[in-house]
């Protein structure tokens, strides 16, 4: 496994941080909302995929997912993505509002200024 | 590895994707769409109809230029809409590409040192290079990390996340999965004013991960090109991805403001898309650069974004300053209202030389002159599908 390095870098982009609606907290809901709509169609993606390949394949339908139980191997699966999902659909509104981009909408309209008129 | 999207299949470094991560790509390009099909007529319609005229009422004076609409544009409700679907879209895509290639790292790593194993081309990365301020100071198009942090040694992953984007974002408008349009416009415009110049050593500036020099490669197989860029991740994937597409290119990492290159080496220096990521100063000692390194008879030539100030409505002319306001594109907007044949001038081309105008994309050689022209859009449109170009002879 290749060591990684730079995380903190490559997080999030450096420069322009505006705030757009009234504050930076509406931005943060429409930034998860917007993030839960990725979600959601990634999700029918997924169902309509396996919906095809199981009549496909002749085997269950809805009425089977009805009654299925996860096993402790499938609920450990589950806990996994569930946190990949919430970083993609929180972390959205947790980076919109770090002190730390709001300062740097601040300092990158400084640059912009100077880079072009450089 | 996966291999489940045809589009993107590429060559044997692209990162690949499994089922969630093409159907989130394939959200976002849809949802992009869209906005762009629904939102954006609308808010066209806001500037014109509703902005407009309540500032030219306020004002007296009817607005000319964006600067006169943004403030009153960006604190009505829709347009803030309308920035937010763009803002997220272009800060989310990049982190969910970003995880598919954590996902592949080792694979894709294996893949690049197997094609760079016994290369065609070459690459040689300078790690004393100074990045210039307008690549360093914040990330391009708010791609985090941009195109100069490692992050593991050998690192390729800039590369990787600019291919798998700009495949993605551009899929069926630059080529595909190639994402070459831009190199084959350049070469058609090179074939179509100079047909004799026959170019036996080629400089492409700002190269990125080469998806332009390749299509110049294949439009001049007997010259001998090479390809340069600030970016070491950028320069090592770009290396690998040139050799799974067994195309010699010699890559190295240089600034195009200074290289290293003798006085007189090459008979065509070029750039595709870079300007607009320089500064205004960049952009002079680019094109000065770019004189010194022609021999007598040889040609300059760099085709970038189509947003020219003077040919674009209101809405255009506001478009194009959001990639410079919001989109870590700082130079674009002020690019579009610079004067290219002024800075070829300036650089030591002379007048007769130069031609300054629009270049119709093709996704192959087709070098005609029907392809240039120099009115913009009869509606203030952005000529999309088009790139500005400058080429001159050096005397």
């Amino acid at each position: 496994m290749a060591e990684r390095t730079n995380k903190d870098r490559t997080s999030r982009s450096k420069g322009s941080q505006p705030v757009i609606f009234a504050d930076e907290t509406t931005d943060a809901l429409a930034a998860m909302v917007l993030a839960l709509l990725g979600e959601v169609m990634v999700l029918k993606d997924r169902l309509d995929a396996n919906e095809r390949l199981l009549k496909a394949a002749g085997l269950h339908g809805p009425d089977t997912v009805d009654a299925f139980a996860p096993d402790e191997a499938a609920r450990a699966h589950r806990g996994a993505y569930r946190q990949k999902v919430y970083e993609r659909v929180l972390g959205a509104g947790r980076d919109k509002l770090l002190p730390q981009a709001l300062g740097e909408q601040r300092d990158y309209d400084s640059v912009l200024t100077d880079v072009a008129a450089d | 590895m996966l291999r489940n999207a045809p589009e993107h299949f590429g060559h044997a470094v692209m990162p690949q994707a499994n089922h969630d991560e093409q159907a989130m790509e394939d959200h976002f390009l849809a949802m992009r769409a869209w906005t762009n099909a629904n939102v954006d007529p609308l808010d066209r319609r806001l500037l014109d109809e509703v902005i407009a005229p309540e500032v030219e009422a306020r004002t007296g004076n009817k607005p000319q230029a964006s600067a006169d609409v943004r403030g009153a544009l960006e604190d009505n409700p829709f347009h803030q809409f309308w920035l937010t679907l763009s803002l997220n879209y272009q800060d989310r895509i990049w982190l969910s590409l970003d995880s598919a290639i954590d996902r592949q790292y080792d694979e894709l790593a294996a893949e690049v040192s197997r094609q760079t194993a016994s290369p065609k081309g070459s690459l040689r990365t300078d790690p004393d290079l100074e990045i210039p301020r307008y690549i360093g100071a914040f990330d391009h198009h708010r791609m985090p990390g941009s195109y100069v942090t490692d992050t593991a040694d050998q690192d390729f992953r800039a590369g990787a996340l600019y291919d798998r984007f700009s495949s993605t974002y551009l899929r069926a408008l630059n080529g595909g999965w190639k994402n070459d349009g831009r190199g084959h416009t350049l070469a058609s415009h090179v074939i179509d004013f100079y047909p004799d110049l026959n170019p036996r050593r080629i400089l492409d500036m700002g190269c990125s991960i080469g998806q332009s020099t390749v299509a110049i490669k294949q439009a001049f197989p007997d010259a001998e090109v090479f390809a340069i860029d600030v970016g070491a991740p950028m320069l090592r994937y770009g290396h690998a991805r040139a050799e799974a597409m067994d195309t010699a290119i010699h890559f190295s990492q240089q600034n195009a403001e200074a290289t290293a290159f003798e006085d007189g080496s090459f008979d065509l220096v070029c750039s595709s898309a870079v300007l607009h990521e320089t500064s205004a100063k960049a952009m002079r000692a680019i094109f000065r650069e770019c004189h010194r390194l022609l021999r007598p008879g040889g040609v300059m030539c760099h085709v970038d974004v189509p947003g020219r100030h003077e040919h674009l409505s209101l809405w255009d002319q506001m478009r194009l300053d959001f990639e410079s306001h919001y989109n870590n594109e700082p130079f674009m907007t002020t690019l579009g209202r610079t004067d290219w044949f002024q800075v070829a001038l300036d650089a030591g081309f002379t007048a007769e030389q130069i031609k300054v105008g629009y270049r119709r994309g093709v996704p192959f050689l087709k070098p005609e002159r029907s392809g240039f022209f120099t009115e913009g859009h009869p509606e203030g449109r952005t000529m999309l599908g088009s790139w500005y170009a400058c080429s001159a002879i050096k005397e």
